[in-house]
């Protein structure tokens, strides 16, 4: 097992500096500078302008601007190992020439908000996709089921930025423009004067709506997933023994089929970081929530590449680390799938 | 279901409405999956729907420039008053209404879905060219190739597509040919998983024996046996490759990202209809082309599922 996990997040490690070298070669070669702006500064010398290139380390060749990148990243995990031990320190990932911030600091800000939105719809979509998944597939073909199957096909061609749209006219502009109270919020995280975080209520009204854009379209692949891998542990031969057996039809379903069919989840879940981002890109930008997808938007507007590679690198991290979890928790609840003797 | 029709079998009596097509003989392989695709009203009402959609975008701008006035442009004192240019659906002959500088929204979103459609279907092309080409290779090959294959598809499946996207389109320039091409290297490794393992289970297959036994080359194996039994699930997600694309394509545009003005998309008309979401009639500006991109997308997932029904009927019997 453990052979299997160093292994793993070798290879992760490895495919974490693939992404980062293609993705840092890319905005590398791209003709916007992100010091484009201060050097169309006027009263600027010659030396002033080469300064300026210098601070941003674009004097100095391709390969080396990506060490210094990766090292200056890895240091604080480095120093870590010195004695007497430093506490932990944020890593360095560079300024921010939009936010004036550094990037590490001003991904901490972003990432509770993406958090709070993701988490909240993740576990909104678990706990409708999966009852409605097992309930049509053990009624095939019944009303509930036809419903169920050409709802999600609604939901996965659904463009969630036009839903979102949408939502905000219905719940916010249309009531608004009418004399009426907004019943939704049109975007952001808290009412203004609001925002210590001591408000759960006012959250949890912002959070409906772009919740909702973000759980439609999840349900939708969920109970589709949920659906078939029911269906298929429904036809195994256990499932007829323990029929056989007498067992009520309730025990068959809750205790033998559900719980081999929720395995093929647990992979679906670890897969899914990087659509669940796409996703939060979209619905973030839509409803003005300041986390990391609507940071991204504004720094790939701005031309701001530090912040990108702070957000491909963390995302890239997840992507590795949640894989991982997710193969890992399925030997778990799974024991019949083991990695030491698959090697 | 209603348009099976009656096959006289060998006996002379006519078969029971239920045929059993795997069994009736005369017909060859291509028209049993075309009658089971036809038996899915949905799927063949999505193929209604585009042709209809994809005719009156490639046909309706230019009827429309001939006949229609393409911009209210009501005047206050000589200049666009920007109040009142826009216009809500059959306001003064403008069939969608207009956007808010007076441009005729009808127009606007034909000629953007050409746009979309066209992206769509080419990225398509390139996806299903590239997958099939890999996805045959590392199935038939193995070995090194296959390594290789695998890790640069887990590779692409690992970076958020939209990340990838908007950087490519900021390096290569925000055109059609570089969106093409970014959604093309985004979207082939679904596919090119598919192509492998279903080459790589028929390459064991007797068939492939019998072919490898009679001195066939390995090329001509590849290219005549394998990736012709692959043709289902390759049109397939083909069919839903396309409703990909222009989810995608539509999200890239929205996020200003991609195809520049002055030309419409879809998704950058939903990006201006956004804009202008709190302005009177600003709602159907951003209702219409988000309306288009649903039901093409939904055509399209239709169709393919339909699609994989008819071409591998055991799938239905779950």
């Amino acid at each position: 097992m453990w052979k299997y996990v160093v292994k793993r997040l070798l290879l992760g490690a490895l495919t974490v500096l693939a992404i980062t070298f293609v993705v840092y070669a890319l905005l590398w070669a791209l003709p916007e500078k992100p010091y484009a702006q201060l050097l169309a500064r006027p009263n600027l010398t010659d030396a002033d302008r080469l300064n300026i290139i210098h601070r941003f380390g674009a004097d100095k060749p391709f390969l080396y601007q990506y060490w210094i990148f990766l090292t200056n990243f890895l240091k604080p995990f480095w120093s870590w190992w010195g004695w007497p031990p430093h506490g932990p320190s944020p890593p360095d990932l560079g300024d921010s020439v939009t936010f004036h911030d550094t990037v590490a600091h001003l991904m901490s800000l972003r990432l509770p908000n993406t958090a709070v939105l993701m988490g909240t719809a993740y576990v909104v979509t678990l706990v409708i996709a999966i009852p409605v998944g097992i309930i049509s597939a053990v009624r095939q073909y019944s009303k509930l089921d036809n419903f169920v199957t050409s709802a999600s096909f609604f939901g996965i061609s659904l463009p969630n930025f036009w839903f979102g749209s949408i939502l905000i006219y219905v719940f916010a502009i249309f009531p608004h423009s009418h004399g009426f109270a907004t019943i939704f919020p049109a975007g952001g995280i808290h009412t203004t004067g609001l925002e210590s975080g001591q408000h759960p209520l006012d959250l949890a009204w912002h959070l409906v709506l772009p919740v909702m854009v973000l759980a439609v379209q999840s349900i939708a692949v969920y109970a589709r997933y949920m659906r078939s891998a029911m269906l298929e542990v429904l036809n195994q031969d256990y499932i007829r023994t323990a029929r056989a057996k007498g067992l009520a039809e309730r025990r068959v379903i809750g205790r033998h089929a559900v719980r081999n069919s929720l395995l093929p989840l647990i992979t679906l879940m670890g897969l899914d970081i990087p659509v669940l981002f796409v996703g939060a890109v979209v619905t973030e930008v839509v409803f003005s929530w300041s986390g990391m997808g609507l940071l991204f938007d504004q720094a790939a507007e701005a031309n701001d590449y530090a912040t990108l590679m702070g957000i491909v690198l963390l995302l890239s991290v997840f992507v590795v680390i949640g894989n991982l979890i997710a193969d890992i928790a399925y030997t778990w609840a799974d024991p019949r799938i083991s990695y030491e003797t698959s090697r | 279901m209603t348009t099976t029709p009656v096959i006289l079998q060998p006996g002379g009596a006519p078969a029971a409405p239920a045929i059993d097509f795997e069994t009736t003989s005369e017909i060859g392989y291509y028209s049993l999956v075309w009658r089971r695709f036809r038996a899915r009203k949905v799927a063949v009402a999505g193929i209604i729907a585009l042709t209809v959609l994809a005719l009156a975008c490639a046909l309706g701008p230019y009827i429309m420039s001939w006949v229609a006035d393409l911009r209210h442009q009501p005047s206050l004192g000589g200049a666009v008053d920007p109040v009142n240019a826009q216009l809500g659906p059959f306001q003064q002959g403008h069939l969608l209404g207009t956007d808010d500088i007076g441009r005729d929204l009808l127009f606007r979103n034909l000629s953007g879905g050409r746009i979309s459609l066209t992206v769509g279907g080419l990225a398509m092309l390139l996806t299903i060219g590239i997958a099939t080409f890999f996805g045959a290779l590392s199935g038939f090959l193995g070995g090194i190739v296959d390594s290789a294959t695998t890790a640069i598809i887990n590779a692409i499946l690992a970076i958020p597509s939209i990340l990838l996207l908007v950087v490519f389109a900021k390096s290569f320039g925000q055109s059609i040919q570089t969106i093409v091409i970014g959604i093309g290297i985004i979207s082939w490794p679904y596919t090119a998983r598919i192509v492998r393992s279903v080459v790589l289970s028929a390459r064991e297959k007797e068939f492939i024996e019998a072919a490898r036994a009679v001195g066939t080359s390995r090329a001509r194996i590849l290219t005549r046996h394998l990736i012709p039994n692959a043709l289902g699930p390759i049109v397939v997600s083909a069919s839903l490759t396309i409703g990909q694309a222009i989810l995608l394509e539509s999200a890239l545009s929205f996020l200003g990202q991609g195809i520049g003005i002055p030309t419409a998309t879809w998704g950058s008309l939903l990006h201006d209809g956004y804009q202008a979401l709190a302005h009177p009639n600003g709602f159907f500006f951003a209702l219409w082309p988000g309306l288009l991109i649903l039901i093409t997308v939904l055509s399209f997932n239709y169709i393919g599922d339909a699609l994989r029904d008819a071409f591998d009927p055991r799938s239905l019997e779950r």
